[in-house]
């Protein structure tokens, strides 16, 4: 098996001790500039690589018995507020994941909210680059807004949802997609034939279209006259208008279920006089766990951050050597909870 | 991040007791040299210590692991639904999987073992029994058939990793490719080469998601083109009923591509003849230049990495949901 070369094998090539060599190639000030520019067409013909590891370890055990940071990774929020971002309990809980997942690998997690009152967005890049971070999640970044330009190429990256950013680097999301099927399904198993979707206008572009394809996935296995098409809530719109479209879209199509990723979808639809599920029913595909009246899927966030940060520890582990890590997609299923915003399912199903 | 002297593996060893480090070690990894009883009191003092793993020093034996030979390597059970290890090998996705599973078996310090599963093998009763004695407590399911024995392992035992996602009675991790993305490719390559009737033919839709979301890929490929009447996507019947629904389709929407399974191209051959419209198959590894080919090594391979995640932090048993990660077809060069 091939060994690349290492410090040693410069030192004997050069006729000195490895600690020389080392030094220069760090650039120390002890050694003469004639020595060092030797010392690295030496190690330049071997084919010898600094492995940043290594040193980040000689450093620690120099500074045992002192004060030292643990490694850390950065999670990064981006939405027009910073409450809006960080006291979500759809976002608490996919950091929880994340957070307790880089303290079993032995990281530090530190957050950082991308917008106003946090770092500037035209500031990321230079950010990024001094931070001492080993790597960055980029945390379900509200597509809504505009995605500043950033040079992610600096650290281990990785998205949650953020399919609108652009950045070639692995994903991590709920599984969307097979969350409108799945609730498609449960419905019609209730007897619904009129079922349409709802959410918000630029909701898919985080999910790089997961939604809709879901919905195109469920519509495949219908005829063409049981298809509802999607309809969009319109971004940075006073709630009194959403809710007048949503009226018309529903006697517009005659919908009998509403299948949406918002959880106040069952407030929404009372709030324009329906009831719920006398004249129609509602499930959300985005549930909280303690909404137990409303039917719907249950996504299981902390094990999305958790993943995240495992995929994450994984290029960091990886850094330096060179296996590219191909920008995978990993979607995390949620669970199906019928609940009292529809018809009971029938009993011989 | 500051944090003062954290504790070490020899001050965990000391507060469980006394033991030796090694065996702390051993414990805080769930070995299977080391009682149960023991492994969750040594891991119950670790994290009132505060004890944590350190991933510089993960980093740092990545590296050396690769200039070292092995001492003792951590065993993985590969568990493959096939009749015979000759029959696996003839299957050109699985035996990639299983060629990039050594891969990074070998890079990582595990070793790999076949273990055959399904009719005319052990069951999994029996496996379990082996792997127990054998003291394996990995496995990577590969090409577990829905339509085979139910695989009643005792999942709470293992840490495990499924390829190309079978339906599994627990939850579990997966790895596969992006069948979407490869619809969507799929679509897009007809287009580029002029095709305008592309069609879309699936089977059995309970199966696996592979046909699932190659087909929503396609779907949203097409959704974006305004282009008149699409070709609606044909489900084959069972038996001989196929090549009939096969020629009445492809006639009626004058179907001048088509977009399946690599398995079915045989059928469009002796159904459609030399008329048949090309297939353009999402799960064809030796696909010709020109088509897509999606990598089942990089599959295997991503899979032993994720097993071995779960090894090194103890994640036993069914995770509390299912995740599949589908990994993305590199463009043609």
């Amino acid at each position: 098996m091939f060994k690349p070369p290492t410090l040693k094998d410069v030192a004997r090539a050069a006729g000195v001790h490895f600690t020389t060599v080392s030094m220069a190639l760090r650039g120390h000030p002890a050694i003469a500039a004639a020595t060092r520019v030797r010392l690295e067409s030496i190690a330049a013909k071997l084919g010898y690589r600094r492995v940043e590891v290594f040193s980040a370890l000689t450093q620690r055990r120099q500074e045992r018995g002192r004060q030292f940071a643990r490694p850390g990774l950065l999670y990064l929020g981006r939405a027009p507020r910073r409450r809006q971002f960080f006291e979500m309990a759809h976002h608490r809980a996919v950091l929880a994941g994340a957070r307790q997942q880089a303290e079993d690998f032995g990281y530090c997690l530190e957050t950082v909210f991308v917008g106003p009152g946090g770092v500037p967005p035209d500031q990321l890049t230079a950010y990024l680059r001094k931070h001492s971070a080993r790597g960055v999640v980029i945390g379900a970044w509200d597509p809504g807004m505009s995605a500043p330009a950033v040079d992610w190429s600096g650290k281990a990256t990785v998205k949650i949802d953020s399919w609108h950013i652009p950045a070639d680097v692995p994903v991590v999301s709920n599984d969307q997609l097979a969350n409108v099927v799945t609730a498609l399904t449960e419905l019609r198993r209730r007897g619904y034939r009129r079922i349409g979707l709802a959410m918000g206008e630029h909701d898919d572009e985080g999910t790089g279209g997961a939604h809709l394809s879901g919905l195109q996935l469920a519509h495949a296995r219908l005829a063409p006259r049981e298809r509802v098409p999607p309809h969009f809530f319109p971004a940075r719109t006073r709630m009194g208008p959403i809710l007048e479209g949503l009226g018309r879209w529903l006697s517009a199509h005659r919908v009998d279920a509403v299948v949406s990723n918002w959880a106040s979808i069952r407030s929404m639809l009372q709030a324009i006089g329906r009831s719920v599920p006398g004249d129609v029913g509602c499930a959300c595909i985005c549930r909280g766990r303690h909404q137990h009246e409303l039917a719907g899927i249950i996504p299981n966030l902390e094990l999305v951050g958790r993943t995240a940060i495992t995929v994450l520890a994984m290029m960091v582990r990886d850094a330096g050597s060179p296996r590219a890590h191909a920008a995978s997609n990993t979607c995390v299923q949620g669970v199906w909870r019928p609940g009292r915003t529809l018809r009971p399912a029938p009993s011989n199903a | 991040m500051l944090e003062p002297q954290r504790p070490t593996l020899r001050d965990l060893a000391a507060a469980a007791g006394g033991m030796h480090p090694s065996t702390v070690s051993l414990a805080l990894r769930n070995s299977r040299r080391i009682s149960a009883a023991t492994c969750r009191r040594v891991q119950e003092v670790a994290r009132q210590l505060g004890y944590h793993r350190d991933p510089l020093l993960d980093a740092f034996n990545r590296h050396r692991i690769d200039a070292q030979p092995p001492r003792a390597p951590r065993h993985i059970a590969v568990v493959a639904d096939f009749g015979s290890a000759a029959a696996l090998r003839a299957s050109p996705r699985h035996a990639l999987a299983l060629a990039g599973a050594r891969a990074a078996a070998a890079e990582l310090f595990c070793k790999l073992e076949l273990f055959l599963f399904g009719p005319g093998q052990p069951s999994a009763k029996r496996l379990d029994s082996i792997l127990d004695a054998r003291g394996i407590g990995a496995l990577l399911l590969l090409a577990l058939r829905p339509e085979g024995p139910a695989p009643a392992f005792a999942w709470e035992r293992y840490c495990y990793v499924a390829v190309d996602s079978p339906q599994l009675p627990v939850p579990a991790y997966t790895v596969t490719v992006d069948y979407r993305q490869a619809g969507r490719l799929l679509w897009r390559l007809a287009r580029a080469e002029g095709r305008r009737r592309i069609g879309f033919v699936w089977s059995d839709e309970s199966a696996d998601g592979a046909e699932q979301r190659a087909i929503a890929g396609y779907l949203f490929e097409r959704s974006r083109e305004s282009e008149g009447s699409p070709v609606p996507p044909l489900k084959l019947p069972p038996g001989p009923a196929a090549g009939t629904a096969l020629r009445r389709w492809a006639k009626r929407y004058t179907v001048d591509a088509i977009v399946c399974r690599a398995a079915f191209r045989a059928l469009a051959h002796t159904a459609l003849g030399d008329t048949a419209p090309p297939c353009m198959a999402f799960d064809d590894p030796t696909a010709p230049t020109g088509m897509i080919r999606p990598d089942y090594f990089q599959v295997g391979r991503h899979a032993v990495e994720q097993l071995v995640a779960l090894m090194q932090t103890n994640h036993l048993g069914p995770p509390p949901s299912s995740a599949c990660t589908y990994l993305p077809i590199a463009p043609d060069s």
